[in-house]
C-alpha cells in the first residue's frame, strides 16, 4: 500500500508505456477505411463580465481544438482568464490569472481499440466505482492527466484507466482529499446471452502529494454492476461497490464504505414508469459521482431548493419513483416521488413533483407543474426543517411563423424552523417568484426577460431584474448580451451543486464553433 | 480611440472607463462576427458509430451514402431540446424516404442516462437515440450546450452549426435541409 510520489510516477509512466506498445501491436493507423479522413473541430467561447457594484471585470476565453487525421486525434483546450481585480469576479469559477494551455490528450483509435494519453475522462458503470467528468453548467473540470485504453474481443470489453489529479484546485465543492492522487482503474465488462451485461471494476487511489511521504494514505473500490433489458417491457440496472480506505473527510482514520445504486423501467405502453433506490455509507469519494436519486429540475426555485446539495454521501439511502403517462396525443403527465434518510442522523427528505403538459394547438404548449419539497438539514449542529410547496409553469406560444413568446411563472413558498432551539413555534416563512418573458424571431434572435422578488429576511435585496439578448449570427456564431441584477444561488446539474454568487452589471458571451 | 482619450486627461471616472472598455469589446465583437459569418467555414464531421435505445447501429459514414445528415445533441434536462426534437420529427418523417437522416445523441451522463428511453418513449421519438454517457461523440464536435444540431451534407462536411432552439427554426432548416437532398434522376 505504499504511494511514494516517484513511485507512482512510475506506474502511471510504465502504464503510458504498455499503451504505446498495444498501439503499435494492435496496428493503428493501418485501417485504411479512415487513413485519408482529416478533420479539424475548433470552438471557441468567450465571456466578459463587468460588475457594476464591485467595479472589477473579468474576461474568460476558452478555446477547444480537436484535429483528426485517419486514426489519429490530437485534442487541446486553452483557456484565458483576466480577472481584473482579486478574485471577486469569477463567475467561471478558475480562480488566479491564467494564461494558456489548459488541457492536452493525443488518441488513436480503430476498429475495436482506442487509447488516449493526457487529460482523459471516462465513467465506470452508472460513475459509483469510478467517474471523472467535466460538466461545465456547475463548472466542474476535474480532469485525470494520464492515460486511458478500452479494447473490445467479441463479448468482452477492458477499460484502463491511470493518472494523476490534484483535486484540490480543480474541484468547486470541497473533496475528501487534501492532497494530490494518483489512480489506476480498470473495467472489464462482459455481454452474456438474455441481453445480460456485466461489469466488473476497480479503483485504486493512493496520496501522490508531500504530505503522503509521512502519512502514507489509499483508497481502494471494488464492485460490479449487472444490467439487462427484458424484450423492450423492463430495463433492470444494478450496481455494488464496496470501499476501503485509510484516508476520509480530513484526518478521520479509516473507513470501510460501500455504494448501491439499482434501477428498474418498465414501458407498459401510454405509461412509463422509472424506479431508482441507493445507498451510500462512508462514500464521498472525489473520483465517484454516484446518481443522485433525486429528480433534476430545469425549473429555477426547484433546482435551487431541492435536496441535491443536501446529500450526504456519507451517510443515506433512498429511492425515487417516477412515472411518464402519455394520456393522448396532446397530454402528457409526468408524476414523481422521492424519498431519503440517513442511517445515523435525523434527516429525512422527500419531494412530490407533479407536471402536466398539454399542446393547446400544433405549436403552443402549456405546462404546469407543482412540487412539495420537505428535508431536514444540519446547520452545525441544529436541525433546521424546511418546506417548499412551488407552483409554476410555461406557456409557449407562436405569434406568427418566426415570431413567439415563452412565459414562465415559479412561486415558492419556504417555511423554516429550527428544532433544536423549539424555534418550530415561530417558523420563518417568506415566498420567492420568478416571473420569464422570452420574445423570439427564428432562426435568428431572442431577448429574455427574468424578474425575481422574494420577501425572505435572509435577503439583504428583494427584488432582481435581468435582461439578455440572444443572436445567433451566422451559421456558426452566437451573441449573447445581459444586464441587469442576478440573484445567484445554489444551482446543481448532474449531481454537481455549485453556489452561484449574486451578480450586477454586464456579460457578453460570444460562442464560435468553425 | 477611446483608451487614447482617457490617457489624454478626460476625467473620466473608473467606473465609466471599465464599461467604456467593455462597450469596445462588444463593438470588436461584433465586428469580428458578422465579417466571420461572411466568410463562411466549412469542416469535415468527425465520423462516429453508436447504438441507439433498440440496439440498432448508426454509423455517420453509412447514413451519408443515403443522404443530408442532421446530428442533434439533447439531453432529459434541456427545456429547449423538448421543443425543438418534435418538430424536427415532422421533417424527419416528411424527408426520410428521400435520403435525410436524423439522428440524435443524448448528452446525459451516467448518471441520468437511465432516464432517456422513458422520456424518449413518453414523448412519442421516434428518430434513433444514440446514449453518450462518456461524451465520446460529443467532444469532437466541441458540443457546448443543448440543444446542438449540425447538419452535415452527403460529401461530410458540415453545413450549418444550430446553438439553441426558437420556435419557427425549423422553417430555416427544412430550407436546408431540401437543398442537400439527393437530386431525383
Amino acid at each position: 500500500m505504499s504511494a511514494h510520489p516517484s513511485r507512482n510516477r512510475r506506474r502511471i509512466l510504465n502504464t503510458l508505456a504498455g499503451a504505446a506498445g498495444v498501439a503499435a501491436a494492435v496496428g493503428l493507423g493501418n485501417d485504411p477505411a479512415r487513413a485519408e479522413e482529416a478533420s479539424i473541430q475548433i470552438a471557441n467561447q468567450l465571456e466578459a463580465y463587468y460588475d457594476s457594484e464591485l467595479e472589477e471585470s473579468v474576461m474568460d476565453d476558452r478555446l477547444d481544438a480537436t484535429l483528426s487525421y485517419g486514426p489519429y486525434s490530437l485534442g487541446t483546450v486553452f483557456l484565458s482568464h483576466s480577472p481584473s481585480g482579486p478574485l471577486r469576479v469569477d463567475p467561471n469559477d478558475f480562480g488566479e490569472k491564467r494564461q494558456g494551455l489548459w488541457r492536452r490528450w493525443i488518441g488513436a483509435e480503430t476498429e475495436g481499440w482506442s487509447v488516449k494519453a493526457g487529460h482523459v475522462y471516462s465513467t465506470f458503470g452508472r460513475g459509483l466505482g469510478f467517474s471523472v467528468f467535466e460538466d461545465q453548467v456547475v463548472d466542474f473540470y476535474p480532469a485525470l492527466d494520464g492515460f486511458l485504453g478500452e479494447a473490445e474481443f467479441g463479448i468482452a470489453s477492458i477499460k484502463a484507466v491511470a493518472g494523476t489529479a490534484d483535486y484540490t484546485q480543480t474541484v468547486v465543492s470541497a473533496p475528501a482529499y487534501v492532497d494530490p492522487f494518483a489512480v489506476r482503474a480498470f473495467e472489464v465488462g462482459l455481454k452474456l446471452p438474455r441481453n445480460l451485461a456485466l461489469g466488473l471494476e476497480t479503483a485504486l487511489t493512493d496520496g501522490n502529494g508531500e504530505a503522503a511521504e509521512e502519512n502514507p494514505v489509499y483508497d481502494r473500490i471494488a464492485g460490479g454492476h449487472l444490467g439487462t433489458s427484458l424484450g423492450g417491457r423492463a430495463d433492470l440496472y444494478g450496481e455494488y461497490v464496496v470501499r476501503d480506505a485509510n484516508y476520509r473527510d480530513g484526518d478521520e482514520g479509516p473507513a470501510q464504505g460501500h455504494a448501491g445504486y439499482a434501477s428498474a423501467t418498465f414501458y407498459l405502453g401510454r405509461v412509463q414508469v422509472l424506479s431508482e433506490f441507493k445507498d451510500l455509507l462512508r462514500y464521498d469519494v472525489p473520483f465517484v459521482n454516484a446518481p443522485t436519486v433525486v429528480r433534476q429540475h430545469t425549473s429555477t426555485l426547484l433546482n435551487r431548493g431541492g435536496h441535491t446539495p443536501n446529500i450526504q454521501k456519507n451517510d443515506e439511502r433512498g429511492g425515487l419513483v417516477e412515472a411518464l403517462v402519455t394520456v393522448n396525443e396532446a397530454t402528457r403527465v409526468v408524476g414523481s416521488f422521492s424519498r431519503s434518510e440517513a442511517r445515523h442522523a435525523y434527516t429525512p427528505a422527500r419531494e412530490v413533483y407533479g407536471e402536466i403538459e398539454r399542446w393547446l394547438t400544433e405549436r403552443a404548449e402549456l405546462i404546469v407543474r407543482a412540487a412539495e419539497t420537505e428535508e431536514v438539514v444540519l446547520e452545525g449542529g441544529d436541525e433546521i426543517f424546511f418546506e417548499r410547496i412551488t407552483y409554476g409553469g410555461n406557456l409557449l406560444l407562436p405569434l406568427d411563423e418566426s415570431y413567439s413568446l415563452d412565459l414562465g411563472f415559479e412561486t415558492q413558498g419556504t417555511q423554516e424552523q429550527n428544532r433544536a432551539t423549539r424555534d418550530f413555534r415561530k417558523p420563518v416563512e417568506f415566498r420567492d417568484t420568478l416571473i420569464s418573458a422570452t420574445l423570439s424571431r427564428a432562426p435568428n434572435m431572442s431577448f429574455a426577460v427574468t424578474t425575481e422578488w422574494t420577501d425572505s429576511p435572509k435577503e439583504t435585496d428583494d427584488f432582481w431584474l435581468w435582461g439578455e439578448w440572444n443572436l445567433r449570427v451566422g451559421s456558426r456564431h452566437q451573441l449573447l448580451l445581459g444586464g441587469g441584477k442576478l440573484r445567484g444561488g445554489q444551482l446543481c446539474s448532474g449531481g454537481v451543486c455549485k453556489l452561484v454568487d449574486p451578480f450586477e452589471g454586464g456579460r457578453i458571451e460570444f460562442l464560435t464553433t468553425f | 480611440m477611446l483608451e487614447l482619450a482617457i490617457d489624454r486627461g478626460f476625467s473620466i471616472g473608473p467606473r465609466l472607463r471599465r464599461a467604456a472598455s467593455f462597450c469596445a469589446l462588444l463593438g470588436a465583437l461584433l465586428t469580428a462576427s458578422f465579417a466571420h459569418a461572411a466568410e463562411g467555414s466549412i469542416t469535415t464531421a468527425p465520423d462516429w458509430k453508436g447504438e441507439d435505445l433498440d440496439g440498432k447501429t448508426h454509423e455517420l459514414k453509412t447514413l451519408l451514402a443515403k443522404g443530408p445528415v442532421l446530428l442533434n445533441f439533447w439531453a432529459t434536462w434541456c427545456k429547449p431540446c423538448m421543443q425543438e426534437l418534435p418538430e424536427v420529427q415532422k421533417l424527419w418523417d416528411k424527408y426520410k424516404d428521400q435520403g435525410f437522416s436524423f439522428v440524435t445523441v443524448a448528452y446525459d451522463d451516467a448518471k441520468s442516462v437511465g432516464k432517456v428511453k422513458p422520456l424518449a418513449k413518453s414523448k412519442g421519438f421516434r428518430f434513433p437515440v444514440i446514449l453518450d454517457p462518456e461524451h465520446k461523440i460529443a467532444n469532437p464536435y466541441s458540443v457546448r450546450n443543448c440543444p446542438t444540431s449540425f447538419l452535415i451534407a452527403p460529401d461530410g462536411k458540415i453545413v450549418s452549426i444550430a446553438q439553441g432552439y426558437r420556435p419557427g427554426d425549423e422553417k430555416a432548416l427544412e430550407e436546408e435541409i431540401v437543398k442537400l437532398l439527393p437530386k431525383k434522376s
